[in-house]
């Protein structure tokens, strides 16, 4: 088998990332966090995406906690 | 071929598995094929290279059992253009688990990543930068890797440079159902923040309710905060006065009312004492006057008695006494006493003169009057019976005027004590109405003066009740009045308090709804990267599947030129093998079929090892690291597949350093020297093993 019957160009992981990058393209936050965890995938692995994500799901969580304290005292 | 960055250049073994004393195994960047009869060491120098990148899942088990009290270590030396990169991983006596370190050519300490060789325990291939190693194990070895077709799919995803894409879609899909759970609590908690918040306005609306339905104002219409506040401090300043208190301006009108309650308790239990303590000396008064008063009648009364008491026994005494005095009874006593003395002397007398009354008697002994016995006796008789009959006269008489005596004297003595009794109560009349004079009443119409202020008296309790009564019902007014301020006051509250429990519902939670609607709009956004990932991830490896599909039948024909199942189809399943391999026939209209079911033994193991020589090719321009190392291939096949077997490997050897474990160098040595140029390969012969040293290894 040669190099040449790869199937790099229809698959890899840059392909679909660049693939999954264009589809989002329209949509600015999607595109937008896709783009964070691309970097972070880069960066650190997929672990580290995962992480970035958790983190910002815990602040969200954090921020919706921290309103219900502050607002809603009954 | 692609040249891979690193070749193995060399490694260096000790207590690790059949090996003791330190050893060294030199592969010199070639192909390298490792002969020797079985139960010599052989697979322990393949496993030291795949335990020194990858480490194992129980470190524990590879240590040397002969020299357990020394380390565990294998350093493998990897050649690229700079130098010799050293890997050595280390399991100290005791311990569980293995270090890794790196070195660089200069010897200095990196990271995995520095040494670009990242996911190297994952077989990952993540942006061109991995390394490609695997292993074809002996089949009857649990450590063998990817020797057969379970997980199929990681083996493909890895080859075909899919790992961190499947992984990146794999966390997605798992962080997003961790963190639905979790979204999922925050809805509920703002929920239930809102049910709590309405809840309690319900309450509130209800308590309002009741206070309009019966409104503590006498007002058309409820008043304003203002204007309760006005009536509050205008009543409690009214209190201030009557209590004679100040009011402090400060005061809020809850403090105010409270303070104003303190007042009128206070006023009232002051003035129901001094009411009581005037009710007890009014009380104290009547009594004692009561007392005067009848003291003296009494002692008047005492006084008539004993006075009517004399008058009758002197009236007695007197018709005792018939109208004699006393000292007459007296005087006619001691005259009938005398006459009964008399009278007894006479009968002193006769008797005396009986022993005279004899034959012989001529004269009176007495009166010595001569006469004789008989006649003396006749004579002394007769003045004997006269004397007797005045005798009796006398006795009976004093005896009459000594018993009136007697009654007589008794009745004076009473009379005189009567007179006494009246005497002492005259005087004490006297000294009872000498003391009602001290009160400035005259003693003779003491009684008047008493009535007179009895009757004062009774007016004054009359009057006191009354007021007590007026008082209770005006201090009623006041705890009633306080009461119905203090509820026109809990209106307001009442008030404030719905209208801020409907700020806190509109208005104080929508930042919480925002920040959920946030939450929502990110997990959407994830949701929808994380599907398009899916999507692309699928397309990808459809669009692979037929490619990949055509390469193994390929190979799989060249290897086992099998009579009936020639063809071998990837197709995608659900569960953790989301990747499995069938085989059907291009000779004959039979179903798809999984391997186990149709292939014999050979045919089976042959399949184990396609996938690598397939796919070693993939990306082998981008690998770091590209080692295909097979333990033992003929095991399982016979001995006209072994040429096609070593033919295989021949073709994945142009993209990877192949390492090749046999005990059968007859069958494989002529053929390998026939398919590999001289000087490319290195030969390694493992001729002898002592359990205190290991392997003993040739070369050449």
């Amino acid at each position: 088998m040669s190099t040449s019957d790869s199937p790099d160009e229809i698959v890899s992981t840059s392909y679909i990332f660049a693939r999954v990058a264009a589809r989002l393209d329209a949509d600015e936050t999607a595109r937008s966090l896709w783009s964070k965890l691309e970097q972070e995938v880069t960066a650190g692995g997929v672990s580290s995406a995962r992480s970035y994500l958790r983190a910002r799901f815990r602040e969200l969580s954090d921020r919706v906690t921290m309103a219900l304290k502050q607002g809603g005292q009954g | 071929m692609p040249e891979a960055r690193y070749r193995i250049d060399s490694l260096s073994v000790e207590g690790f598995k059949a090996f003791g004393a330190t050893q060294e195994i030199t592969l010199a960047g070639k192909h390298s094929f490792l002969f020797g009869a079985n139960a010599r060491g052989k697979s322990s120098i393949v496993e030291a290279i795949r335990w020194c990148l990858f480490g194992s899942e129980r470190d524990s088990d590879v240590r040397n059992r002969f020299s357990e009290a020394v380390d565990c270590r294998v350093e493998l030396r990897l050649r690229d253009a700079e130098g010799l990169w050293r890997l050595e991983r280390r399991l100290l006596p005791g311990q569980l688990r293995s270090d890794l370190t790196i070195k660089n050519p200069q010897g200095s300490e990196v990271t995995q990543k520095e040494a670009l060789l990242p996911n190297l325990v994952r077989l990952g291939t993540g942006a061109g930068a991995g390394a490609v190693v695997f292993f074809s194990a002996q089949q009857a070895t649990r450590a063998r890797a990817y020797g057969d077709l379970t997980r199929f799919h990681e083996v493909l995803y890895a080859h075909l440079n899919l790992v961190e894409a499947e992984r990146l879609r794999t966390e997605l899909t798992r962080e997003l159902e961790e963190q639905f759970e979790i979204q999922r609590q925050r809805s509920e908690d703002l929920q239930s923040a809102e049910d709590k918040l309405r809840v309690q306005l319900k309450d509130v609306d209800a308590r309002l309710e009741e206070i309009l339905r019966n409104p503590p104002w006498e007002l058309d219409e409820a008043p304003t905060r203002p204007a309760s506040d006005l009536r509050i401090r205008s009543f409690v300043a009214d209190l201030a006065t009557e209590s004679g208190n100040a009011v402090d301006p400060a005061w809020e009108c809850p403090v105010a009312l409270e303070q104003t309650e303190r007042w009128v308790s206070y006023l009232s239990g002051r003035r129901a004492a001094e009411r009581q303590q005037a009710i007890a000396s009014c009380n104290d008064e009547v009594f004692r006057l009561s007392k005067q008063i009848a003291e003296i009648r009494a002692a008047k009364d005492r006084e008539v008695a004993f006075n009517a008491s004399a008058r009758d026994l002197g009236q007695r005494l007197a018709e005792l006494c018939e109208g004699a005095r006393i000292e007459e009874i007296d005087s006619r006593l001691q005259a009938a006493s005398e006459q009964l003395s008399k009278e007894v002397q006479f009968e002193v007398a006769r008797n005396a003169v009986i022993p005279l009354l004899r034959a012989d008697t001529q004269s009176c002994p007495i009166c010595e009057v001569a006469c004789d016995g008989a006649e003396l006796l006749d004579r002394v008789t007769q003045r004997i019976q006269l004397a007797s009959s005045v005798h009796e006269q006398a006795a009976h008489e004093v005896q009459i005027l000594a018993a009136q005596q007697k009654q007589a004297r008794a009745l004076v003595a009473q009379k005189e004590a009567a007179a006494r009794e009246a005497d002492i109560a005259r005087r004490k009349y006297e000294q009872l109405v000498a003391k009602l004079s001290e009160r400035g009443w005259s003693p003779q119409n003491w009684e008047q003066s008493a009535e007179a202020r009895l009757a004062e008296l009774e007016g004054q309790l009359d009057a006191l009740k009354q007021e007590g009564k007026s008082a209770s019902a005006h201090n009623a007014l006041h705890v009633q009045r306080i009461k119905a301020l203090r509820e026109e006051w809990r209106y307001h509250q009442f008030r404030d308090e719905e209208q801020r429990l409907r700020y806190e519902l509109q208005e104080g939670l929508q930042p919480a709804r925002d920040r959920l609607r946030a939450m929502q709009d990110f997990r959407s956004t994830v949701e929808s990267i994380c599907g398009v990932l899916r999507e692309e991830f699928d397309l990808a490896v459809d669009r692979a599947l037929p490619n990949v599909s055509a390469q193994l039948t390929e190979a799989f024909q060249r290897l086992t030129n099998h009579p009936a199942f020639d063809k071998l189809r990837v197709e995608r399943a659900q569960g953790a093998d989301q990747l499995v391999v069938k085989v059907g026939s291009t000779r004959a209209p039979v179903p798809w079929s999984r391997p186990e079911d149709v292939l014999n033994g050979g045919a089976y193991s042959a399949l184990g090892l396609i996938p690598h020589f397939v796919f070693s090719g993939f990306h082998a321009e981008q690998a770091k690291l590209n080692v295909l190392i097979v333990d033992d291939p003929s095991q399982s096949f016979d001995t006209t597949h072994v040429e096609l077997l070593l033919e295989e490997l021949r073709r994945a050897s142009e993209h990877a350093q192949l390492l090749l474990a046999t005990h059968e160098e007859e069958k494989f040595l002529p053929i390998l020297e026939r398919l590999y140029p001289a000087g490319s390969f290195t030969v390694i012969r493992v001729t002898d093993f002592r359990p205190d040293r290991g392997p003993t290894i040739e070369y050449g």
